[in-house]
């Protein structure tokens, strides 16, 4: 026995080892996916369930419900998610559940009472009470479901997890080069640049000219136009992958991911970004000059390096006062403030690409990475711990792709507007009573 | 001798109970009913029951879970959860939180509260499915993802 004996035994798990799992710590999120698309509702994956996977054993109660619609002719499989951070293993009153090494959610039947208040706290009511009054719950057979390998039409699928760890680099690698180009070798370059005979101008800066000046000058819409076309194809993908300032808040968000204040809730608004760019219009038109541009961060980064000087008059104070609201939230500047991005925004509403997040693959509350890894936090937590496969607002969405990255399952993906949506989205979690739906297969 | 409750007690068993506390080991009303007593176990509502106690006097009665832990435990075959089910009959004024969208009744007042302390620390928002029986649970589940 190696008990800490300053610990006294507070109760009869703490006489059992943690966990039988072999092997590295996976913090990929193990289980079964279940796609109702692909299901018949045959049946299967409970009786494979209950026999064990095995012939000549004693037949047992299934760990897999199939619970059958007869309004929709629909069919889901209800079965254990093997979540992130269980909510039966803290209810378990005895220690009873424990999380292994492999992501595997166990139960110990030499603690369990079957007491029920798993089955209370887990959000699908994932273990069962076998009609003997025994609570059972999926072990993933150790590794090896039988479901899954039962089920005719592969609407189960066993997976440990799997990332496009790619993206993260790429991305990095893709903010670093632009900074790189436009801020350090080609000095104020973003807000207009000339490739070969191609000029691209930044909307909003076109926007504010064409209100100071009050004529409307061909060259320059053309500019713009081709930077809005660009965000019509890839959304914000310019706020995510290119812009200086972005990469600025983003290396910002890593050396202090710690959140130090919240701002106020008046500017906690994401509509304030328009507001911002209807004033700096106004103002421009009264002044006849490019008002906005004179604080604008992202210019101000494109000014402040390079030849001419490191932060001088405006930039010194703008950049560093911008940069500082990260510590509130994570890209406070781009999701409340910044009317290019919502200039940007307004073309990527109409935009030819979706961030699709929920699917059937989803594991929802049970996971909810891409809620905590999203830097403009519009993957609503409280949708997904309920269950629901959460709507993304691409005006909002800079096209990361953290989302798509940090996904263990796959759910998380990039869709585009003629491809028929994978997600089913709930508008509010409808609770049903039990003449509304089908009854229990 | 005539008892308050000679038929129950007959009937469950309850004069065979050699006090060993089996039940009482087992009993998961020692996390949900904290502090856990001598008379809010299983083994104290059988002895307090022999002893004539009045029902409003055996606290234990509005913790129960009826998981029936305590009735397949015992070895002298005394029908605890049984028991316990019965006197709740004569408990007057109480009753089990119940499942706000079928009715059926939950959980005792006490075991929710022990869910909301053991599980709400992570989630700020409210669960949609706090407060449903399993199986509506599991119908609203599947209502909201098919």
């Amino acid at each position: 026995m190696t008990q800490n004996t300053s610990q006294p035994l507070d109760r009869l798990c703490d006489l059992f080892p943690p966990s039988r799992a072999k092997g590295r710590t996976v913090n990929r999120g193990a289980g079964i996916v279940f796609d109702p698309a692909k299901c018949t509702g045959c049946g299967l994956c409970a009786s494979v369930c209950a026999a064990g996977g095995a012939v000549g054993k004693e037949p047992r109660s299934p760990r897999v419900h199939l619970f059958r619609d007869a309004e929709a002719g629909t069919s889901f499989a209800v079965l254990c998610q093997h979540c992130l951070d269980p909510q039966c293993m803290k209810a378990c009153p005895n220690g009873a559940l424990s999380k292994g090494k492999d992501g595997i959610v166990r139960m110990n039947k030499r603690l369990c009472v079957n007491c029920g208040l798993c089955i209370a706290a887990c959000p699908e009511g994932a273990p069962f009470r076998a009609p003997d009054g025994e609570v059972v719950k999926c072990d993933l057979c150790d590794g090896e479901p039988v479901c899954v390998n039962a089920c005719p039409h592969g609407a189960l699928t066993y997976t440990k997890g799997r990332r496009h760890l790619w993206i993260a680099p790429l991305r990095w690698l893709c903010q670093l080069l632009s900074f790189l180009l436009f801020v350090i070798v080609l000095v104020g370059s973003v807000c207009s640049l000339n490739v070969a005979t191609i000029d691209i101008a930044c909307p909003f800066g076109v926007l504010q000219n064409v209100f100071s000046a009050k004529a409307i000058l061909l060259t320059t819409i053309t500019a713009a136009v081709l930077f809005m076309l660009a965000s019509v194809v890839f959304g914000r993908a310019f706020c995510g992958w290119l812009c200086p300032f972005g990469f600025v808040l983003d290396i910002v968000d890593r050396v202090i991911p710690h959140k130090l204040f919240r701002l106020p809730a008046f500017l906690r608004n994401r509509y304030n970004k328009y507001g911002v760019g209807a004033g700096a219009l106004a103002a421009a038109s009264l002044t006849g000059t490019q008002a906005f541009c004179v604080i604008c961060p992202i210019g101000g980064v494109c000014r402040s390096y390079g030849l001419n000087s490191v932060m001088a008059g405006a930039e010194a104070a703008i950049i560093p006062a911008t940069a500082a609201l990260n510590f509130g939230e994570s890209r406070s500047w781009c999701r409340y403030f910044c009317p290019v991005g919502a200039t940007l925004g307004l073309a990527a509403k109409f935009g030819l690409v979706r961030i699709e997040i929920g699917a059937t693959r989803c594991k929802k509350f049970s996971c909810m990475r891409c809620a905590t890894v999203c830097p403009m936090g519009i993957i609503p937590e409280e949708q997904l711990v309920q269950g629901i496969s959460p709507q993304i607002t691409m005006a909002e969405c800079i096209t990361c792709l953290r989302c798509v990255g940090a996904c263990p399952h796959g759910a998380a993906s990039i869709r585009f507007i003629w491809q028929k949506p994978r997600t089913r989205h709930g508008s509010l979690p409808c609770v049903c009573t039990k003449d509304a739906t089908g009854e229990k297969a | 001798m005539s008892h308050v409750y000679h038929d129950m007690l007959l009937a469950r068993n309850a004069y065979n109970c050699v006090e060993c506390g089996k039940c009482v080991a087992l009993c998961p009303m020692a996390e949900t009913a904290r502090p856990f007593s001598r008379n809010t176990s299983p083994r104290g509502v059988v002895q307090q029951a022999l002893q004539g106690v009045t029902v409003k006097g055996m606290h234990a009665l509005t913790h129960c879970l009826q998981c029936r832990s305590c009735t397949n435990a015992c070895p002298a075959g005394v029908d605890v959860a049984g028991l316990i089910a019965d006197l709740r009959q004569s408990l007057d004024g109480w009753q089990m939180v119940s499942c706000v969208a079928c009715g059926a009744p939950l959980l005792p007042d006490t075991a929710v509260r022990y869910l909301e302390r053991a599980t709400r620390a992570d989630y700020e928002a409210s669960l949609a499915y706090t407060g449903l029986c399993p199986d509506c649970k599991r119908r609203t589940y599947v209502r909201n993802n098919r």
